[in-house]
């Protein structure tokens, strides 16, 4: 097996998540699904998994919604599907084409009135149909349609196309739906809520999150890459266990990894493994990005003086012994404040930690300690700011 | 392992003169049993792309690389051997087809992109593909030629993997804008049937920005400058095809080397530019790098200048700017030099340097711009040799073989007293001379190496005059084949001199000799032999023009000495530079270093032998004191590259130091 940093994969070769997958369907029986974790991190591997090798009496349908841009486009694709689902792929043309026609002379009212009519009518025939299958719709990127649709038909109309996603699934046991998002819903949801449109569309939707592999599986998937670029090692499970380890077994960056030894024609000894994933982390060119952690943290965290203390939490909780080791708030906010944290309110830092959880920086322990989510992330983070 | 070309391979073996057609361009409509006989190192990279394509042919999975590099470093060289090896694979040229986005190719749009994904494919298998299906197809709105031809893609590409050869992705990606590579994401993410193997100058924001829709889509992977053996390789191959056997035994011995390594210093491993030059290269060509570069700029000047002509008037003066600067420059002072507004001028550097006619080095926040391509120079420049020519022969002597250069060993000899570095000596008190000292000075030398060599023994026994003498004589006895260790010289001035006043005047001496050498040999020489720099390269240039055609008796006629001439005064400025590399920072003080560069830079400022070396003296010192890259910011890489390697670090050590 090949390398394969950002490709789409062949289900065979998506790692170590077949409990996940199986969890997902088994939650699909009763609910909708939200899976929130940062880009690369292998949601659309799982739906494309899930896709190609259905659970049976599930019809899955991936759709990748960032090219979407208004409710209208969408709610014509979700029409379509639909349609095509229920075999009248035809039928579905005929009606778009009639639809727009009888409105054209009431232009003005045209999109929001039809693209509501066609999610009605959509759901109509599906509710009235008696299929074999159940319907899934897997929507990666739905956030990027969102904030599309924010910009491009207003708040109003997003918020609006949340309620009725939201009223497909309620009126409809047959029928559930997959999101995904790289970038959180809920910044989505507190534009809206900012904008004076708070919306529950979600709160039904049980959240998943994407954690990367475990040990064993990444141990695996990294030897099995090394194998495949034949790529020499003394000792080919230590260095696959290294591989993994060095990069809080991350599949995509496991991939990276190996595909750099590959191309840089290293063989997998320590030193080349850990000198390549810290070339990574401190290059200027910064390949992975993990600059973005902290220059999105002023975009994140508008509110007050959010940005900032979020920038001193996480010098603080970089600056503990271990990655492992966790903090409790009191102790975060204390030291946050010797380090120039200005913080009138224990509410707002609180709420801020909160944040930061969801925005998978921080993860919270059993007794409620915070501690950063990733230690490459923090790993970077100290090298970054020098700390 | 020797990569000769293996001459029983069935190649066009043209006679001398005859046109070897390997274009510097389009490498695409070069034979590719050609490309295969002249490239150098890819072979493992192609077959690792080729492994990615066959997984993809066999499975579900998908694979995206993006070849970086900049310009003429081999990208469009490496996907035509691609798409030949492909199409000469049994097994792969059934399970893939292949469609090429060619680097001239304009496009504004996904309707575009797709209509030129289905012509190039219609080029490749016609039996396929139907012209008059497109141009009905044509008459529709854009938007439905994007649905219609994605359509068609989608169930064309069912069972079979198309493989996507796109160039310049960066200006793809900037031409289709957000929304366009949204679209082409989700079509790709949607239906994986398609490898892109893609290329572009650089990492750009689209691709490497984690807000941009292709973020992490592709394996980035940097193509390299050739390194000195690649590009020896290279000459080697193609003066094999060409048939210049004397030029393939010349590229093989020290001297050859050294030019070769003096070549790459100017040219920085681009294979374009060895092509190209390797088209006209013969051994004599290469004793005469100057105007070998020169040529070569020649050649290549249509080039850089439709090059320039692509620019906006203000992104010419910046070029412009920089072509005529010996070192790199920051925003602030171009856009003074400019009489223009910092941001515009910040604006454009960053465009330029998109789209590969700059490159930045920072040091701390600042940072300092320089031309990626030192041959843009002389485009720009037209026919004013001023700034590359001293270096090319700064260079060349550079690169000289070691025995040129000499006894290093020297002081490393056990048993010669010396001072403690930088600290004034008690002169008087005369360490006692072990048997071997006073021998080599009393010793009556026959040869030039040797009257050098007496040199450390007189001056570390303080007798400074009679040093001097023996490099006069030395000087004189070597006949200007061998003019003596002048990095040790200088090492031994500064190390042994007691203060200020005394190391000034020893600098100024030793300028002083080499000074009165340089004009010895320029009158008792014929003018053809002393370095073309200071008597005009241009005539010399017209000269090797005439002699130039088809029979290399003619030129060989024009040129009977092959020799290299040295020049005293620019040998004198090499080891300057040099020297820096035999001081101990550790033991040298601050003020003894700054007295050292004032020593210098008071003798030798103006002259022109010393340009190269005085503007890398002060920023080594520098270099040599802190560790900090930050210090040679204001140099060219080329430069920054010579200090480096004469302090010993590689660009690795460097770097680190630098953090
Ligand atoms: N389970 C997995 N096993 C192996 N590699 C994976 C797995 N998940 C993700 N990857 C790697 O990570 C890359 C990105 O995964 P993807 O699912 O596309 O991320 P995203 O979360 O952005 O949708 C893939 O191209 C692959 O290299
Ligand atoms: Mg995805």
């Amino acid at each position: 097996m090949k390398a394969n940093p950002g490709g789409n994969l062949d289900p065979d070769k998506v790692y170590g998540r077949d409990e996940l997958i199986a969890a997902l369907w088994e939650r699909l029986e009763t609910q909708s699904v939200l899976m929130n974790a940062e880009r690369r991190s292998g949601k659309t591997q799982i739906l494309r998994k899930m896709l190609v090798e259905p659970k049976a009496g599930w019809k899955p349908v991936f759709r990748d919604l960032e090219r979407i841009h208004s409710a209208q486009e969408f709610a014509e694709l979700v029409y379509d599907d639909i349609q095509q689902f229920l075999g009248k792929g035809v039928r579905a043309k005929n009606f778009l084409q009639r639809l727009l026609e009888e409105n054209e002379t009431d232009y003005i009212n045209l999109k929001s009135r039809t693209w509501k009519q066609l999610l009605i009518t959509a759901v109509e025939d599906l509710m009235k149909a008696k299929t074999a299958e159940k319907l899934v719709f897997f929507w990666d990127e739905v956030p990027y349609m969102l904030e599309s649709i924010c910009r491009r038909d207003g708040l109003q109309i997003a918020a609006e196309v949340l309620d009725a996603i939201r009223s497909l699934r309620v009126e409809q046991s047959r029928f559930r739906l997959v999101f995904t998002g790289s970038i959180g819903l809920h910044h989505v949801l507190g534009k809206l809520s900012a904008g004076g449109i708070p919306t529950s569309a979600t709160n039904d939707m049980y959240p998943v999150a994407v954690p990367p592999l475990t040990l064993f599986h990444a141990r695996r998937l990294a030897a099995d890459l090394l194998d495949g670029e034949r790529i020499a090692s003394w000792d080919r499970e230590s260095a696959a266990e290294l591989i993994a380890l060095e990069v809080d077994c991350f599949p995509y960056y496991i991939h990276h990894v190996v595909a750099g030894l590959r191309i840089e024609q290293l063989a997998a000894t320590e030193p080349n493994i850990v000198e390549f994933v810290s070339r990574q982390m401190v290059s200027s060119a910064d390949p992975w990005q993990l600059a973005h952690f902290r220059t999105r943290l002023a975009s994140y965290y508008p509110i007050g003086d959010d940005a900032r203390n979020a920038t001193i939490i996480l010098d603080v909780l970089a600056l503990t012994e271990r990655a492992s080791d966790a903090m409790l708030v009191n102790e975060v906010l204390d030291r946050s404040r010797s380090h120039g944290a200005i913080v009138n309110n224990r509410d707002d830092f609180v709420r801020l930690l909160r944040l930061m959880d969801a925005d998978h920086y921080l993860s919270r322990d059993r007794e409620g300690g915070y501690r950063f989510r990733f230690p490459l992330i923090r790993r970077w983070w100290k090298l970054d700011r020098g700390l | 392992m020797n990569h000769f070309v293996n001459t029983s391979r069935d190649l066009r073996q043209p006679e001398v003169g005859g046109d070897l057609f390997i274009s510097r361009f389009s490498p695409n409509q070069t034979d590719p049993s050609i490309l295969e006989a002249i490239s150098i190192g890819c072979e493992p990279l192609l077959n690792n792309l080729l492994e990615k394509i066959s997984e993809s042919a066999t499975s579900l999975s998908t694979h995206h690389v993006l070849l970086h590099g900049p310009k003429g470093i081999g990208k469009s060289h490496l996907l035509t051997r691609l798409r030949h090896r492909i199409h000469t694979d049994e097994t792969l040229k059934e399970s893939v087809c292949v469609a090429w986005i060619h680097e001239d190719e304009t496009i504004a749009s996904m309707p575009q992109f797709l209509v030129k994904i289905y012509r190039s494919l219609k080029k490749t298998y016609p039996q396929e593909y139907s012209r008059e299906w497109l141009d009905g197809l044509l008459s529709q709105s854009p938007a439905e030629v994007e649905e219609v031809l994605v359509r068609r893609l989608i169930s064309r590409f069912a069972k079979r993997k198309m493989v996507l050869l796109v160039e310049n992705l960066d200006s793809l990606f900037g031409n289709l804008g957000v929304d366009g590579q949204r679209r082409l994401r989700t079509l790709l993410q949607e239906h994986p049937f398609a490898c892109l193997i893609a290329t572009s100058q650089r990492l750009f924001a689209a691709v490497a920005e984690r807000s941009e829709p292709f973020f992490g889509f592709f394996q980035p992977v940097p193509l390299h400058p050739l390194s000195l053996d690649e590009v020896g390789q290279l000459m080697v191959r193609i003066a094999h095809l060409k048939g210049e056997r004397e030029l393939v035994e010349f590229l093989g011995t020290p001297e050859g080397r050294g030019r070769v390594r003096a070549l790459q210093g100017v040219l920085r491993g681009n294979p374009r530019e060895f092509i190209v030059l390797s088209s006209f290269a013969t051994r004599e060509w290469l004793d005469r790098l100057g105007s070998c570069i020169q040529r070569l700029a020649d050649e290549l000047t249509p080039y850089y200048q439709d090059r320039l002509r692509l620019l906006s008037p203000l992104q010419r003066q910046i070029v412009e700017l920089l072509c005529c600067e010996a070192g790199t420059l920051n925003p602030k002072t171009i856009s003074r030099r400019l009489l223009t507004e910092q941001g515009s001028v910040g604006k454009q550097l960053r465009l330029l340097e998109e789209m590969g006619y700059v490159t930045r080095t920072q040091r701390g926040r600042e940072a300092f711009y320089e031309l990626c391509e030192p041959l843009l120079r002389l485009a720009c420049e037209v026919k004013d040799q001023s700034r590359l020519g001293p270096w090319i022969e700064f260079l060349q002597i550079w690169y000289l073989p070691e025995v040129a250069h000499a006894r290093r060993e020297a002081r490393d000899r056990p048993g010669i007293p010396r001072c403690e570095r930088g600290q004034p000596c008690e002169s008087g008190r005369n360490q006692e001379s072990p048997a071997f000292v006073e021998q080599a000075i009393d010793a009556s030398p026959t040869d030039s190496p040797t009257r050098f060599e007496r040199l450390e023994a007189l001056w570390t026994m303080r007798r400074w005059k009679e040093g001097f003498d023996a490099i006069r004589d030395g000087l004189v006895a070597g006949g200007g084949d061998y003019l003596g260790d002048c990095a040790e010289m200088f090492s031994l001035i500064f190390q042994l001199s007691e203060d200020p006043d005394s190391l000034r005047e020893r600098v100024s001496t030793l300028v002083d000799i080499y000074q009165q050498a340089t004009a010895d040999w320029a009158s008792h020489r014929p003018r053809s032999r002393i370095q073309p720099w200071r008597h005009g390269i241009a005539a010399q240039e017209t000269a090797m023009q005439t002699a130039k055609p088809a029979s290399r008796s003619v030129e060989s006629a024009a040129w009977p000495e092959v020799q290299t001439t040295l020049n005293p005064l620019s040998h004198l400025a090499n080891g300057l530079v040099r020297s820096l590399g035999r001081i101990d920072v550790a033991r040298a003080t601050r003020e003894s270093l700054e007295s050292y560069v004032a020593a210098v830079e008071r003798r030798v400022t103006d002259m022109p032998e010393f340009a190269v070396g005085l503007r890398l003296f002060r920023p080594g010192v520098g270099l040599l004191t802190s560790g900090s890259e930050g210090e040679i910011a204001t140099l060219i890489e080329p430069e920054r590259k010579i200090l480096r390697q004469a302090l010993g670090l590689t660009d690795g050590v460097a770097a680190l130091s630098a953090e």
